[in-house]
């Protein structure tokens, strides 16, 4: 399978550790991602403020990936979203289509409708199979505590998301957690939103709805939080250290992403999965796989 | 097409104010000021022009849960993106991240301020740091993305230099 793979912004240039074991883990399962050249920003953040410019950037890089006909596939819940709504949109609006294709004509470019946009979860659930992961997994995880957070804009609005997962209790990511065995722990606060969003709009309920996971999952003492989106990610990671700082609320949850736990249970090394960058360390897991 | 009509093709009217949004909302469990249901009847009993000067109307995290629960089907968290969208426009309230964010597109082609941080290409030390781990240097085209931002106009609108869509 040949996918297109769409960086973003946040990952090339924060996330080294995401973006290092995501690709070793589908070179292991037989994915090639061609790397897109002459990308851009998804639009995503400008979808909160000015709708043309968030559909023009959207459609440029879909129109892209169109030309290497490719299906794109991104690591980030924010990607996935503004790309997936975008297609959905200009594939259904004829005369949106038009606007944008002018546009887009200068660069040699056309939405054509021709493509698919999955987050990488779904690429590993639908196209690639349980089933072929687990023949994969050589090590098992269970002596390990983990709790999953999937976040909001992989999985809603559904109706841009193609209904891949519940949209208010999503299980995916848990199914792909449970198949390397690890101990996954239900939690109160399970479905609730990270809040990064909010930063710089409104810092408290960024740092309240924060603060409440971190409280509940503190409680767990799991060997780490699995997150699927750099923005998630970041907003525990930086956002625990933040706390510790401003507030002198420590709650030490290492935020690890699920490609890193993948990789392990395949066989990788902490080092080859990128672990020893994340900043708060999953130290128990960082131990047994040195 | 005008804020209004955008709205009522939001289904802004359909609301039969079960309050389902403002209990599923996160932001509603923390910060008691914000509730959606009543945002959406403020905004069509007393019109665009009320709400769009609310603070809490900038308390939404925009996590869809709301307009994924609403049984009529409201396109709440939607509403609520137009809303921000027009209180740009007419220059109510202008969230420098925004600012920040535009501005750091037209110049690099991305934005790396997720975490509040500044908009920022990628340094030279990051691409050292990715050429030790051996991954590729993303090829990134600013052109485009500074062409985008100036056909649209977004940075004069967030620098308050266009009247474009004040009533
Ligand atoms: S859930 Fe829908 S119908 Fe109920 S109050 Fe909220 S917007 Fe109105
Ligand atoms: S989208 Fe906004 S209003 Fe709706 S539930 Fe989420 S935070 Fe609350």
């Amino acid at each position: 399978m040949k996918l297109a793979f769409y960086l973003g912004c946040v990952i090339p240039a924060k996330l080294p550790n995401y973006e290092l074991s995501a690709r070793k883990v589908f070179e292991k399962l037989g994915v090639e991602l061609v790397d897109m050249e002459d990308f851009i920003c998804c639009g995503f953040p400008f979808e909160l403020f000015n709708h043309e410019t968030w559909l023009k950037m959207a459609a440029y890089n879909l129109a892209l990936a169109e030309k290497q006909g490719l299906n794109i596939v991104t690591l980030c819940n924010g990607c996935a979203n503004s790309l997936a709504h975008a297609n959905k949109l200009l594939k259904e609006d004829s005369k949106k289509r038009e606007e944008v294709n002018e546009f887009l004509k200068k660069y040699g470019l056309e939405f054509k409708g021709t493509i698919e946009v999955k987050h990488f979860i779904r690429v590993l659930y639908e196209d690639i199979g349980l089933d072929k992961i687990k023949e994969n997994i050589t090590k098992e995880l269970s002596e390990f505590k983990l709790a999953t957070h999937t976040g909001c804009h992989v999985v809603r609005p559904s109706e841009y998301m193609d209904s891949f997962d519940n949209p208010i209790k999503p299980t995916k990511l848990d199914e792909l957690v449970n198949i390397t065995k690890a101990n996954n722990i239900n939690y109160l606060t399970k479905n609730l939103c990270c809040g990064n969003t909010s930063r710089g709009l409104n810092d408290n309920v960024s740092i309240e709805l924060l603060r409440r996971k971190m409280k509940d999952l503190s409680k767990h003492e799991v060997d780490a939080l699995v997150t699927i989106c750099p923005a998630c990610y970041l907003q525990y990671e930086m956002g625990q250290l933040e706390l510790k700082t401003k507030f002198k609320e420590v709650y030490n949850v290492p935020v690890v992403h699920y490609p890193q736990i993948l990789g392990l249970a395949m066989g990788m090394s902490a080092k080859e999965v990128g672990l020893d960058m994340n900043k708060i360390k999953p130290k128990k897991i960082i131990e047994a796989f040195k | 097409m005008n804020v209004e009509e955008a709205l009522k093709k939001l289904d802004l009217n359909m609301c039969y104010q079960c309050g389902t949004c403002t209990g599923t909302c996160p932001v509603a469990r923390v910060e008691s000021a914000f509730n959606p249901r009543r945002l959406i009847d403020e905004a069509r009993l007393y019109g665009v022009d009320h709400v769009l000067n609310k603070e809490e109307l900038w308390f939404c995290t925009e996590c869809f849960m709301c307009m994924e629960k609403c049984p009529q089907k409201v396109k709440i968290t939607e509403i609520i993106l137009a809303l921000w969208e027009e209180a740009v426009k007419r220059g109510i309230k202008i969230p420098q991240k925004f600012v920040g964010l535009a501005k750091a597109v037209a110049s690099t082609g991305i934005s790396t301020g997720a975490y509040g941080g500044k908009g920022t290409a990628l340094s030279g030390m990051i691409l050292k740091k990715r050429e030790k781990l051996g991954l590729p240097i993303p090829k990134i085209k600013q052109e485009v993305a500074k062409d985008i931002v100036e056909s649209t106009g977004v940075l004069e609108i967030l620098e308050g230099k266009s009247k474009e869509g004040g009533e």
